[in-house]
């Protein structure tokens, strides 16, 4: 039996025809998991229950745009790679593909031969391109610096958060990588789903390893970063064995090789608020933020510094 | 000896068939209560928290999403507090949104529904009593302890009336008459499921062991609070199905929970508040 | 006697018999506290569906001797008054009876 796994799975939502049973044809025989859908409420529950690697959609389905917007309001599911089958017509009585959220569109009737490039080209894409971190699939350093950029130059009233774990370098020797990498990704979960609840257009990247990035509307910052900490120090605990848990620190060797005593994994955010302090050029953030994070880093457990008006 | 022993649900295709269950419908009421709750900007999390407490299907559903390996912490979460801080609030209102209702509600949906979170309100109280870290662990673990009798009335409805007629005709203990008729009952089921779900060993042991509590090798007493539970509940007349017989427990149960007679008053004290209201809440045609 | 009445159901003068508490478990309405009008709209606009309530219903001897026969039947099993089984059914009998009218 073929182990499903392993297999690349695709959502298709399409009206019954003859052109999709052949497009259909084309993916199986080359191994891809097809799961077929003429009901946009069912597919929608399916991403749910079973979320797929790749998503076809004809614009032939009833609902087919409503099932576009849902998937584009959720940040975890508009990073699957989509790809719209369309008529000629139908396409360019469309604005804009931008505006649908897909990556991709394939006219009917489609040949077989491009069914398949661009089902595979949408993946290595997936996987590798884009300044996406792969492991959490947040935007990467590119991105923030062009972000960090805008915002300085358009004065906007925001605060640009630094985030990083504390003694992550033990909690990785202690418990392994596969471990560490689950806390980099509950801390990536943990920062979207905090700052897209309080503030739906949030920007949050991943600078790399613990480090992440977040701007947020400055008077929000408080209720940001608070309920940031208080789900990371919720959810962590249960990276940690219950013979650390109740002893409440980590045994680890340090960089000499001698066994250490570390404290569990805690979180500091340091905060430069825009408001507060006039900031003319992206160079002077990452110098304040150095400075921001030594402060925040000497405080027990997790904690957020905002800088100071100088008087 | 010939046996004549009649094959209503082969257990190799039907564990199949469980295994590749995707979605489970959740009840009318509940759902219209949650679509309610999606729609008042003002709902905090904790209360969707609270209310799925008393939903074992959409809990049930938010545990395997969270413990999928798309979101990369397989076999690891196991409260929907900490499911919730993972998953946001896109992916809870995508599932409520997706969620389909039971639709040929069988007879028997409410009384279940009753007495899963019966047992899950049973299993936090005894795990309190019992000064046990977690509780939050052990009323999930109570919540979904039957989450077999549900896949059976989804996927089965017809022969697993016949087991229920059967079980009452009888007078013996549910499991009992699906062991004898199935060939498995509905803990294989639950264990099956939460395996599939790479849902953690905490919650699924005490799910696929609750009548069977000295077979697992970890998890003792884990086990033994949500048999105990279930025992608790039954014995109060808020058992799945009819007022069926309780059986002589595993004397693991004794040791795992060695509760006294006054602390098994005071949780009885306890429970029967909520025991009560909570049947309230089912619609008056099947009370 | 302690019992969950739904929220329509609920009258002036009838006492909390459970605390009312917000998601983060601070108290909003103390145990105890006799409800008003004003006190019931507002729980209704909370969105809560029920509360505990001191009732003062008793239970008739018809009723009492149906549950207990009811609890008779559930224990088939041969047990001792020790046993868990013989605990529990103790505990049940004993909280039926603190519920029989005390005439």
């Amino acid at each position: 039996m073929k182990q499903v796994a392993t297999e690349k799975r695709i959502l298709c939502l399409h009206e019954d025809d003859f052109a999709y049973d052949q497009i259909r044809q084309i993916l199986s025989d080359k191994g891809y998991f097809v799961y077929d859908y003429s009901d946009a409420n069912a597919a929608f529950a399916h991403i749910y229950n079973e979320p797929p690697d790749l998503m076809v959609v004809s614009t032939k389905t009833p609902g087919w745009k409503e099932f576009m917007t849902r998937i584009k309001n959720d940040s975890v599911y508009k990073h699957l790679p989509l790809i719209l089958l369309t008529s000629e017509e139908t396409l360019t009585s469309l604005l804009s593909l931008s505006d649908l959220s897909c990556d991709d569109f394939l006219l009917y009737p489609a040949h077989k031969k491009e069914v398949l490039l661009r089902v595979q080209l949408r993946e290595s894409y997936a996987s590798s391109n884009l300044d996406a971190n792969p492991l959490t699939r947040l935007p990467g350093n590119y991105t923030i610096m062009a972000t960090i950029q805008n915002t300085v130059q358009q004065k906007n009233k925001s605060a640009l958060c630094y985030l990083d774990l504390d003694n992550f370098k033990a909690f990785n020797d202690r418990y392994g990588f596969a471990r560490g990498d689950e806390a980099i990704r509950m801390t990536a979960r943990i920062i979207t789903n905090v700052t897209r609840k309080i503030h739906a257009d949030s920007f949050v990247g991943h600078v790399g390893g613990d480090d992440f990035f977040f701007i947020i509307p400055s008077h929000l910052t408080k209720e940001c970063c608070e309920q940031i900490i208080q789900n990371f120090d919720l959810v962590i605990p249960t990276l940690i064995n219950d013979e650390d848990r109740v002893r409440g620190y980590i045994e680890s060797k340090d960089r000499k090789g001698n066994v250490q005593r570390f404290p569990l994994l805690s979180l500091s955010i340091a905060v430069i608020d825009l408001n507060i302090t006039r900031i003319d050029h992206p160079a002077e953030v990452s110098a304040k933020a150095g400075e921001l994070k030594k402060a925040v880093k000497k405080l027990n457990g997790s904690n957020y510094l905002v800088n100071r008006r100088r008087s | 000896m010939k046996m004549e022993k009649e094959v209503i649900l082969d257990k190799i295709s039907f564990r199949k068939k469980v295994e590749q269950l995707s979605n489970l419908p959740t009840l009318p009421n509940l759902l219209d209560k949650f679509t309610r709750m999606l729609k008042d900007p003002k709902t905090s999390m904790a209360a969707f928290g609270k209310e799925l407490s008393k939903d074992q299907m959409l809990t049930s559903k938010i545990l395997k999403l969270v413990n999928s390996a798309f979101y990369g912490f397989p076999g690891r979460i196991s409260t929907v507090t900490n499911a919730l801080v993972l998953l946001g609030y896109d992916a809870l209102k995508g599932l409520i949104i997706s969620s389909n209702i039971f639709e040929n509600l069988s007879p028997e949906a409410y009384p279940l529904w009753h007495h899963s979170v019966t047992v899950s309100l049973a299993s936090r109280a005894i795990a309190r009593e019992l000064s046990l870290p977690d509780i939050e662990e052990f009323a999930v673990a109570g919540l979904l302890h039957d989450i077999g009798k549900v896949i059976l009335h989804v996927e089965a409805s017809e022969e697993y009336r016949t087991v229920i007629n059967q079980a009452k005709k009888a007078k013996q203990p549910i499991w009992q008459t699906e062991g004898e008729i199935l060939g498995f009952d509905h803990a294989n089921i639950g264990l099956w499921i939460c395996e599939e779900w790479k849902l953690p060993k905490k919650l699924t042991i005490p799910i696929g062991y609750h009548h069977m509590p000295a077979a697992p090798k970890e998890y003792h007493m884990r086990v033994a609070v949500v048999t105990m539970a279930d025992i608790l509940v039954r014995s109060m007349g808020g058992g799945a199905e009819d007022d069926l017989p309780l059986e002589t427990p595993d004397p693991i149960i004794e040791k795992q929970v060695p509760l006294t007679l006054k602390q098994i008053r005071k949780l009885i004290e306890g429970i029967v508040p909520e025991f009560e209201s909570l049947k309230r809440l089912a619609p008056k045609e099947i009370n | 006697m302690k019992e969950n009445i739904p929220i329509t159901d609920v009258k002036p003068g009838m006492l909390l018999a459970k605390a009312i508490t917000n998601d983060k478990d601070m108290t909003l309405c103390a145990e105890g506290t006799p409800l008003t009008e004003d006190l019931i709209d507002r729980f209704l606009q909370m969105e809560i569906d029920s509360i505990c309530i001191e009732s003062n219903k008793e239970m008739s001897q018809e009723e009492y001797l149906a549950l207990k026969e009811k609890i008779e039947k559930r224990f088939v099993a041969s047990y001792n008054s020790n046993s868990l089984l013989g605990k529990i059914k103790i505990a049940l009998l004993g909280h039926l009876e603190s519920h029989k009218g005390s005439s």
